[in-house]
C-alpha cells in the first residue's frame, strides 16, 4: 500500500510521504521526476497554494463574556457551556467556562476553536430553584470582535 | 419449576416415584437455601436478581417442612448435598428436581448442622470428593462422597477441631487451593486446612454496618470468595486469588444486595465463572482506583429487573448497559455515555454549599458519594445524600462541601434505586433496578479549550526541514487544556489528548510547552512555577512515574511520550497506525495530565487555549541524514508561526536544499515559502487523511479556506471525502 502509494507521488511529481515508508532518501520539495502528463513545475493539491505567511490555518476567534446583571452581591454561579443537542439547555459534559459572578457580573475573554459552536449559559443562585436565567449565543459573520453580552 | 410441580403433584397421587437427577452442568448462579420450611433461590451474583428456583422441596415420600443448611455444591457429581432438620435430621443429597435423598450416614453427633461444604480434589477418575460439616460445640466431620451412596458412610471427626470454637455459619472451599474460608459476624476472616489441621485468623475485614451472621459462603474459579449477611442481605466479596494468603491482607467490598433472611445458607459450583455476559447491567466510568468492574466488587444495576422495558428508574435521559468484568474493559470503553442525569451548576467549593441539578426519569431514592479527600475510594464518610427520595424531572440538591475538603479534580458518584432495598446501598455493589452514574468533578473554577467533552485536533508532518506529503497524519491527537482558576488567578492546567494516528517510520514524542503568544506577546509558565512533584499524568489508565516536566530547561515543557511508537503496536498488515484502511481503527491511546502552580498566578499573565504542543524527534533512531550525529530532541516541530523551545538545535534552519522559510527576526516558524505549515491545529475533533493522501483532496475546502486567511470557508473540515479519511471507530 505504502510503496504504491509513494510510486504513484513521484510519477506525480510530489516528494515522497513524510517520515514515512523508504523515505530515507531525502526528495527534494519539487521532484524532477514526470511520467505523468502533469507538467513538472505545474504543482497539484496542496502545493498549488499560497497560504498568506502570517496565517497559522486555525480557525479559532476570541469571543468577548460580558456579563451585568445588576442584582447586588447575590452569590451566583456562570457556566457557558456548548448547546445541548436538541434543546435549550446547557450541555454540563461540555462547558467552555464555569466560574463564580463577582457582584453578579464578569467581563472576560474565551477563545472558541470553530464557528458552528453554540453557546447557552446558564446561571445558578445557590437555591432550591431548578430553573437557571438562561442566555443563548451563536457566531455573529458581521461582527469582528465576537460578544456575548448577558443582562 | 415445572420438575418442582411435578414432584409435588406426584406426592397427591401417591405412590409415584420421581428419581433424582444432577444438576445439567456447572451453573454460574448461586444457590441460597432460605426460611424454616425451606426454600432454594438462585441468586445471580453479578445483578443480585434472585429467582425462586424451588418454594417446596420434597422428599420421596413426604413434603420437606423444615429447614435445609450446611448446603454444598459437589462438581464431581453435580449434586448438591446439605443437611436436612426434618426427623430424623440427616446428611441429604438434592438433584435438579429439588427431591431429597437422606444419605445413611453414621457417626455424626445428634445436632443441627448448618455449616458446610465440598471439597473436591483430583482430576478424572481420580476425583474425590468429601462433604464437610462443622459445629463449634462438635468440630469438623468429612464424610466421603465417592462409594455407593446407598450404603451406610461412617462421618469422621478431624482431631481437636471441637476445640476450634469458630463463630460461622457457612464455609467455602477454594476452587484451586482447597483451603477452607469462613467470616464470623465481627468480620474475622479464617483459613483452614484441613490436611495440616490448621485454622488461621487472617485480617478482620470491613463488612460495614452488618452484624450477625454470614450465612452463606462461595468461590467462583477465580477464587473470588463471595459471603452474604442474612440480615442485610448484602454479599460481600474478597479477593482470595491468591491462596494460601501469603504477603497481603485481603480487603472485602459490598459486591451486591441480595435476599435478607433469618435462615440462610449458600452454595455454588465453585468451577463456575461469575461474569457479565451482555449489556444488561448499567456500570458506573469512575476510573479505578475507585471500585468500578465487576471484579473490583463495582457499583452496578441491572436497570430493567422484570425484562419490561418501561418503568425504569434513572437519571437523566437514558440508562445502558456495558459489558465491565475487568479492569481492562473499564479503560477499553472508560464513558457511559447515559451518565447524564446530574448537572454541577455552581461551584464545589470547600466550607460552602453547593448547588446540584438531578434529572430523574421517575420518582425514586438518590444516594451520592464524593472522594473530597481524593484517595481513590468513595468511603461511607463521603456519602453526601442518603436514600433521598426525588421526584420526576429537574431536583435541586444542595450539598454542603466539607471545609476540609482537597483542592482540584475528583469524583462523584450518584445512585438511584426505586427505595425497596433491605438496608442502605453503598458506592460498590450490585443493586436490582436503577442505575449508578459518575462525574469527574472540580472544585475550581475552569476555563477550557475548546470544550469539556470536545477537543481539536492536532496534525504533524514530521519530515521538517524538508516538504512533508501533507497528508498530515504523520502524528495526530486530539487535545483538550483546561485552566483550572481560583479568583482572577490559574493555579493549575490539565491538558487532555489521545493519540489517533501515526503516519511515518520516523519515531517522534509529544511535548508541550506552557505558553502561549496573544498579540504579539507572550505568557509563559516558567518550569520552577510548576509543582512539579503533584503532577499528576496518566496513560491509558495507568499512572506515570517518571516526571514529565523536562529536566533542565528554564520554561516548563510537559513531556507527554518521548516516543509515541512505544505507547502503540501496528495491527497486523499495517505499516502504520491508524493511517491506511481498517487499521487500529477503535485504538487510541488516552492521556491526561494535572499541572499545578506552586503560587497562583494572574489569568492575565498566564498562558491558556492551545498552550504550545510541538513534537520532537526521539533520541535513538533515524530521522533524517541530517540529523544523524546531532541530539534528536533540538529537533522540534511547532504550529506555524511558533517559535521552537529553548532545546532547539538553530542549526536545522541552515541544512542544505531544505524547504523551510522561517525567519526568525519576523516571527515567521515551521512555514515554507509558500506559507503552508508542518503542523495544524483542526478546531474540532478532525477524521484526517489517509495515508499519502494529499490533504486537499481529502478536504475540498481546504484550499479555499486557506488561500483566504480563513474568511472563506471556515468550517472547511466538515467538508471531506469519507473515502480519503481515517473513519472514526468506536473512539
Amino acid at each position: 500500500m505504502k510503496k504504491t502509494l509513494l510510486i504513484l507521488s513521484l510519477s506525480i511529481g510530489l516528494t515522497a510521504c513524510g517520515g514515512g515508508g523508504s523515505e530515507e532518501t531525502k526528495a527534494p520539495a519539487v521532484a524532477t521526476v514526470s511520467s505523468t502528463s502533469t507538467p513538472a513545475n505545474n504543482p497539484t493539491g496542496i502545493n498549488a497554494i499560497t497560504v498568506d505567511n502570517e496565517f497559522n490555518l486555525s480557525t479559532k476567534y476570541s469571543l468577548d463574556v460580558d456579563v451585568d446583571l445588576g442584582m447586588g452581591d447575590a452569590r451566583a454561579y456562570l457556566n457557558v457551556c456548548q448547546k445541548k443537542v436538541a434543546s435549550q439547555r446547557a450541555d454540563y459534559n461540555n462547558c467552555i467556562y464555569r466560574g463564580p459572578l463577582s457582584n453578579t457580573a464578569l467581563d472576560t475573554q474565551l477563545v472558541l476553536s470553530n464557528q458552528d459552536i453554540e453557546l447557552i449559559a446558564e446561571i445558578w443562585f445557590y437555591d432550591e430553584s431548578t430553573e437557571p436565567l438562561l442566555f443563548t449565543w451563536q457566531y455573529e459573520p458581521a461582527q469582528a470582535q465576537q460578544q456575548f453580552v448577558i443582562r | 419449576m415445572k420438575l418442582n410441580k411435578l414432584a409435588t403433584a406426584c406426592l397427591v397421587i401417591f405412590p409415584c416415584a420421581v428419581l433424582s437427577q444432577p444438576f445439567e452442568s456447572c451453573p454460574s448462579q448461586a444457590f441460597l437455601m432460605q426460611d424454616a420450611n425451606a426454600q432454594l433461590y438462585g441468586i445471580d451474583l453479578v445483578s443480585a436478581k434472585p429467582t425462586v428456583l424451588a418454594s417446596q422441596l420434597t422428599f420421596a415420600n413426604e413434603l420437606n417442612t423444615n429447614s435445609v443448611n450446611a448446603v454444598g455444591f459437589n462438581y464431581k457429581d453435580q449434586y448438591m448435598y446439605g443437611y436436612s432438620k426434618q426427623t430424623p435430621g440427616s446428611v441429604v443429597q438434592l438433584g435438579s428436581n429439588y427431591e431429597m435423598k437422606r444419605l445413611n450416614v453414621q457417626g455424626l453427633p445428634a445436632t443441627n448442622f448448618y455449616v458446610g461444604d465440598i471439597q473436591v480434589v483430583g482430576e478424572g477418575n481420580d476425583q474425590r470428593a468429601t462433604y464437610y460439616v462443622y459445629h463449634p460445640n462438635f468440630g469438623l466431620y468429612g464424610i466421603n462422597l465417592d462409594g455407593d451412596l446407598d450404603a451406610s458412610i461412617t462421618a469422621s471427626l478431624l482431631t481437636n477441631t471441637n476445640t476450634w470454637k469458630l463463630s460461622i455459619y457457612d464455609f467455602a472451599f477454594h476452587p484451586a487451593s482447597n483451603l477452607l474460608y469462613a467470616v464470623e459476624p465481627n468480620g474475622n476472616l479464617y483459613e483452614i486446612d484441613i490436611a495440616a489441621n490448621t485454622h488461621t485468623l487472617i485480617t478482620q475485614v470491613d463488612v460495614g454496618d452488618d452484624t450477625g451472621a454470614f450465612g452463606a459462603a462461595y468461590f467462583d474459579v477465580k477464587g473470588q470468595f463471595y459471603f452474604s449477611n442474612n440480615k442485610s442481605g448484602k454479599i460481600h466479596k474478597v479477593d482470595l486469588s491468591v491462596s494460601p494468603v501469603v504477603g497481603y491482607t485481603p480487603v472485602a467490598n459490598v459486591f451486591t444486595s441480595g435476599p435478607k433472611s433469618s435462615q440462610n445458607d449458600g452454595a455454588r459450583c465453585a468451577i463456575a465463572e461469575v461474569k457479565v455476559t451482555d449489556s444488561s447491567i448499567d456500570f458506573g466510568d469512575a476510573p479505578a482506583p475507585y471500585n468500578t468492574s465487576l471484579e473490583q466488587s463495582g457499583a452496578r444495576h441491572l436497570f430493567d429487573p422484570n425484562s419490561t422495558g418501561s418503568d425504569l428508574i434513572y437519571l437523566g435521559s437514558s440508562v445502558g448497559g456495558e459489558n465491565i468484568n475487568t479492569n481492562a474493559d473499564l479503560l477499553l470503553s472508560p464513558i457511559d455515555d447515559s451518565d447524564d442525569g446530574v448537572s454541577f451548576v455552581t461551584a464545589i467549593s470547600a466550607g460552602q454549599d453547593s448547588q446540584i441539578i438531578v434529572n430523574a426519569s421517575t420518582s425514586g431514592f438518590l444516594y451520592a458519594w464524593f472522594d473530597w479527600d481524593q484517595n481513590g475510594r468513595f468511603t461511607e464518610d463521603e456519602r453526601m445524600v442518603t436514600k433521598r427520595a426525588i421526584n420526576e424531572g429537574d431536583n435541586s440538591i444542595l450539598i454542603t462541601v466539607p471545609s476540609n475538603t482537597k483542592a482540584g479534580q475528583t469524583w462523584a458518584r450518584f445512585r438511584v434505586t426505586d427505595g425497596t432495598e433491605a438496608s442502605l446501598i453503598t458506592a460498590t455493589g450490585g443493586v436490582l433496578g436503577g442505575e449508578v452514574e459518575d462525574y469527574e468533578i472540580t472544585t475550581y473554577a475552569s476555563a477550557v479549550y475548546p470544550g469539556e467533552n470536545d477537543w481539536v485536533t492536532l496534525a504533524y508532518e514530521d519530515r521538517w526541514p524538508f516538504a512533508g506529503d501533507y497528508d498530515f497524519n504523520d502524528l495526530v491527537l486530539n487535545y483538550r487544556t483546561t485552566q483550572l482558576m481560583e479568583g482572577s488567578n490559574v493555579v493549575g492546567y490539565k491538558i487532555d489528548g489521545q493519540l489517533i494516528g501515526i503516519g511515518a517510520t520516523y519515531h517522534n514524542g509529544f511535548a508541550v510547552r506552557l505558553k502561549e503568544t496573544v498579540s504579539s506577546s507572550t505568557r509563559t509558565i516558567m518550569r520552577d512555577e510548576v509543582d512539579e512533584d503533584a503532577i499528576s499524568f496518566i496513560i491509558d489508565g495507568q499512572p506515570q512515574t517518571v516526571s514529565p516536566l523536562e529536566a533542565g530547561r528554564n520554561e516548563a515543557i510537559l513531556i507527554f511520550m518521548q516516543d509515541t511508537w512505544a505507547h502503540v503496536s501496528k495491527e497486523s498488515g499495517c505499516s502504520y497506525f491508524r493511517t491506511e484502511d481498517n487499521c487500529d481503527e477503535n485504538v487510541k491511546v488516552t492521556f491526561s495530565m494535572s499541572i499545578p502552580l506552586k503560587e497562583p498566578k494572574a489569568k492575565s499573565a498566564s498562558p491558556g487555549t492551545l498552550l504550545d504542543p510541538f513534537i520532537f524527534a526521539t533520541n535513538g533512531f533515524y530521522h533524517g541524514d541530517f540529523l544523524v550525529g546531532k541530539n534528536a530532541r533540538g529537533w522540534e516541530v511547532h504550529i506555524k508561526n511558533q517559535a521552537p523551545t529553548e532545546a532547539f538545535d538553530t542549526s536545522l534552519y541552515s541544512v542544505t536544499n531544505a524547504d523551510d522559510a522561517s525567519v526568525q527576526s519576523n516571527g515567521l516558524y515551521f512555514l515554507n515559502e509558500n506559507g503552508l505549515p508542518w503542523a495544524m491545529e483542526v478546531g474540532m475533533q478532525w477524521l484526517h487523511p489517509l495515508e499519502g493522501v494529499d490533504i486537499t483532496d481529502a478536504y475540498g475546502s481546504f484550499a479555499d479556506f486557506a488561500q483566504s486567511s480563513g474568511k472563506q470557508k471556515p468550517t472547511w473540515f466538515n467538508d471531506y471525502s469519507i473515502s480519503n479519511v481515517v473513519v472514526r471507530g468506536e473512539q
